[in-house]
């Protein structure tokens, strides 16, 4: 078990809900958030080891969430899931701080690896 | 423009188009894909904790049965949308029926509306015939709805549809806004004559589209 708490953020909940159990399964404290707002409102207040985020949610820019998590938390490991992302986007977002970015469908076990590099 | 030079900006401006619409319908099915996915993958996870002794729960498992089912479902539609949308371009003119076209339309757009917690919404009258381009009317509806959502901070736009004046017209809206009409781009004027329509705008009606309808022939400009 590796302790780790995490904020994983998506819009779909059949799949925020199914991630969640499956990370929690591997030993991870999953806190769930269906929007970017609710994120930004998450992080202002808690600690987490990582956030791992749907990089395309209504109503936002994934680069300007991006931005934005990191200006208040600069610290913050954060790994972006998304259906499909241009080369330039995930240049432009790992410029911007990202841990990583993983393509939807993702591998778990790759994911739960990244997390425990995060948290190491 | 020399012509050459405005034909190459206009196919370059439908690749876009079509390349966007694809981008926004793969990306959709990518999601349920990860649905489907991680739902299987959650089998997994239950069918090996069964081999160390602990029990699967029926219930549980048919909840699972029944997400993949939605989402298989959801995926089949996005495809459905694709195929239609990739037939629009088999032939360079035909009958329309204008409601359905726009109802198609607000599906391709909606990822996109979303994208800008902006929501599209229509009342569009049955029945209203037009003939023109498939491909081109639906770029053009696109356009109109990309300009409008862009230049309002409402929540909903309205689009609607009906025969009025011996005409087929769309009108583009969002009802709270007030001030300065959306923007909207040259090429799309260009593309509704090129489709044997007339395009307006202005502060107090929004964007309104009128194209012949079938069979008056001739151009509503």
């Amino acid at each position: 078990m590796m302790n780790a708490r995490v904020l994983l953020v998506d819009d779909e909940p059949d799949f925020l809900e199914v991630m969640a159990e499956r990370m929690e399964a591997r030993g991870v404290t999953v806190i769930p958030a269906t929007s970017a707002e609710e994120a930004l409102q998450r992080i202002a207040t808690e600690r987490f080891d990582a956030v791992v985020m749907d990089f395309m949610m209504p109503g936002v820019d994934g680069l300007d969430t991006l931005r934005k998590l990191k200006e208040d938390r600069p610290e913050l490991m954060i790994i972006l899931l998304s259906g499909y992302a241009t080369i330039e986007k995930s240049v432009e977002a790992i410029k911007l701080g990202a841990l990583d970015f993983m393509e939807k469908p993702a591998d778990i076990d790759k994911l739960i690896a990244k997390i425990k590099a995060a948290k190491a | 423009m020399d012509v050459t030079v405005a034909d190459s900006a206009n196919q370059q401006r439908e690749r876009q188009f079509v390349a966007a619409v694809c981008a926004s319908l793969s990306h959709e099915i990518k999601n349920c894909l990860a649905i489907i996915n991680e739902n299987a993958g959650l089998m997994g996870d239950l069918a090996m904790l069964a081999t160390q002794g602990r029990s699967m729960d029926p219930e549980r498992q048919r909840r699972i049965a029944q997400v993949v089912k939605k989402n298989v479902r959801r995926a089949d539609q996005l495809v459905r949308h694709l195929n239609h949308f990739a037939h629009s371009g088999d032939v360079a003119s035909r009958e329309l029926d204008l409601a359905d076209t726009i109802r198609f339309a607000v599906i391709l757009f909606e990822r996109t509306a979303q994208k800008t917690g902006r929501r599209l919404k229509t009342a569009c009258g049955e029945g209203v015939m037009v003939e023109t381009g498939p491909l081109g009317l639906l770029q053009l509806l696109w356009g109109l709805f990309s300009a409008a959502v862009a230049g309002t901070a409402d929540e909903e736009v309205w689009v609607e549809a009906r025969a009025a004046a011996g005409l087929a017209q769309v009108c583009i809206k969002a009802p709270d806004s007030e001030g300065t009409p959306p923007l909207l781009s040259d090429a799309l004027f260009e593309l509704a004559r090129s489709l044997g329509g007339e395009l307006k705008q202005s502060a107090a009606e929004g964007i309104t589209l009128n194209l012949p309808l079938k069979g008056t022939g001739g151009s509503p400009a």
